[in-house]
């Protein structure tokens, strides 16, 4: 996920004040997402660097001036070509990989219990998840669902995950193949 | 008459609403036998939800044919409050059944040639209800499901979300001491399985005691107690989602889905 195409995609709508882009993302991303100031502003200063957008100095009486940030052509021709681009599945070393590499690595003997903790922990996140669909399913923006929606999916892949690791681990916890 | 009517509502008593020892099932597969089951123990307290989840020939469905008395048991033992299921005759069993035992399945066994009411009647008529009685506590149960407009209707003409809410309504006319369910959104669409599950979730909180199995986690997860079966055998027991654990996660989705923005 890049902030990049985020603000380039708000841009593409109307020039905004520095202040409106991040309140806007927040809201474009769902789920009480929060950006830091710290991220959004190098960012818009890499973008005006690389000429997609231009930022103008607007001046404020009693305040620090402020910036409104405005599209390039170049801009909107790098948005086209990326929202013209399906983009490809991303499955990553998760940090439920890298723990469950680790926990072998460091004691694999308990691992049938630590796979027992991680399906716990995954279970109640989805039981909060699926209770909370049907709570604010009429409240929340589109945002927020999709976003739930893709949360409730991932758990289940990786309740599915632990089940093919379980596969695989005998009663002693030990790795099936590793002792043939 | 039923006499029997309303036994389980009774004040809680300390014996379990259901309890399962040791329950063995062992099929021939060529010369080798195969364990379905081998050795579970189970116990449901009154008004518990509880979920049975596990990966397809895990045992799961054996499991609930086993509890629903479909099938028998090759050993163990089934208890039903205090009473002992895998010794008693076939047709002691079959009464047993329609008295105790509501059954939902994934694929709703209505029967097709009868209206939505004369589905759901049925089995009070077989306990033996008047027909007056039984069409008035089927009708009216229909009515709570929200299928009023639907009495005369044959399940052909309905939706599958509606022939399952018809499905549930048959399976609690007798006012069973138990609701057993066999995947019972695993035939309809996502939305749809989501009301189905809401309504579950809807009967459990008026105190129905339900054992589910499903191999969907998002169904399992609203359960008081998962279980976790493999090659037969519970390797695993969870918390599912409750009301007391609800208040308790604001900000979860924040939690659960990191925010990487390069």
């Amino acid at each position: 996920m890049s902030l990049k195409y985020v603000l380039l995609g708000l841009l593409s709508h109307h020039p905004r004040y520095g202040y409106e882009l991040k309140h806007e993302a927040e809201q474009l991303l769902g789920g009480g997402a929060e950006l830091n100031p710290g991220q959004l502003y190098p960012m818009l200063r890499k973008l005006a660097d690389q000429h997609l957008i231009v930022g103008e100095r607007v001046e404020q009486e009693d305040r620090p001036d402020k910036r409104v940030f405005t599209l390039t052509e170049a801009g909107a021709q790098e948005l086209q070509t990326w929202l013209d681009e399906p983009v490809n599945l991303q499955v990553g070393r998760s940090a439920l990989f890298l723990h469950f590499l680790v926990l072998a690595l460091v004691r694999p003997e308990t691992r049938a219990d630590d796979l027992r903790q991680q399906r716990h922990r995954l279970l109640e996140y989805i039981g909060h998840l699926v209770a909370d669909r049907a709570k604010y399913e009429q409240s929340d923006d589109l945002a927020t669902r999709a976003l739930r929606e893709a949360a409730i999916l991932h758990t289940e892949a990786d309740l599915k995950w632990i089940e093919w690791l379980e596969s695989l681990t005998g009663a002693d916890g030990h790795l099936l193949h590793a002792q043939r | 008459m039923d006499t029997r009517q309303n036994t389980h509502s009774k004040p809680e008593s300390a014996l379990p609403r259901m309890r399962i020892r040791q329950l063995t099932k062992t099929y021939q597969r060529g010369d080798e036998p195969f364990h379905a089951l081998a050795g579970v123990d189970l116990e449901v307290t009154a008004g518990e939800f509880v979920a049975v989840m596990g990966p397809s020939g895990s045992g799961k469905t054996t499991l609930l044919n086993l509890l629903a008395g479909i099938d028998r048991p090759s050993a163990g033992e089934i208890w039903l409050d205090g009473e002992r299921l895998d010794t008693l005759s076939e047709a002691r069993l079959a009464i047993l059944r329609r008295r105790q035992i509501g059954l939902i399945f994934q694929s709703f066994h209505l029967l097709s040639n009868m209206t939505t009411v004369e589905n759901v009647l049925l089995p009070a008529m077989l306990v033996g209800r008047s027909a007056g009685e039984a069409r008035q506590r089927a009708s009216a149960l229909l009515e709570e499901l929200g299928l009023e407009a639907h009495l005369r209707k044959l399940p052909g003409q309905l939706s599958g979300g509606q022939q399952q809410r018809v499905a549930i309504a048959r399976a609690l006319v007798n006012d069973p001491a138990v609701l057993l369910a066999d995947e019972p959104t695993g035939n309809l669409d996502a939305h749809t399985g989501q009301e189905v599950l809401r309504l579950l979730k809807a009967l459990h909180a008026q105190g129905q005691t339900m054992v589910l199995v499903t191999h969907d986690a998002q169904v399992a997860s609203q359960a008081e107690r998962i279980i976790v079966l493999r090659d037969g055998r519970v390797i695993d027991e969870a918390n599912g989602h409750t009301a007391l654990s609800a208040s308790a996660a604001p900000g979860l989705l924040a939690d659960v889905s990191h925010l990487e923005l390069d």
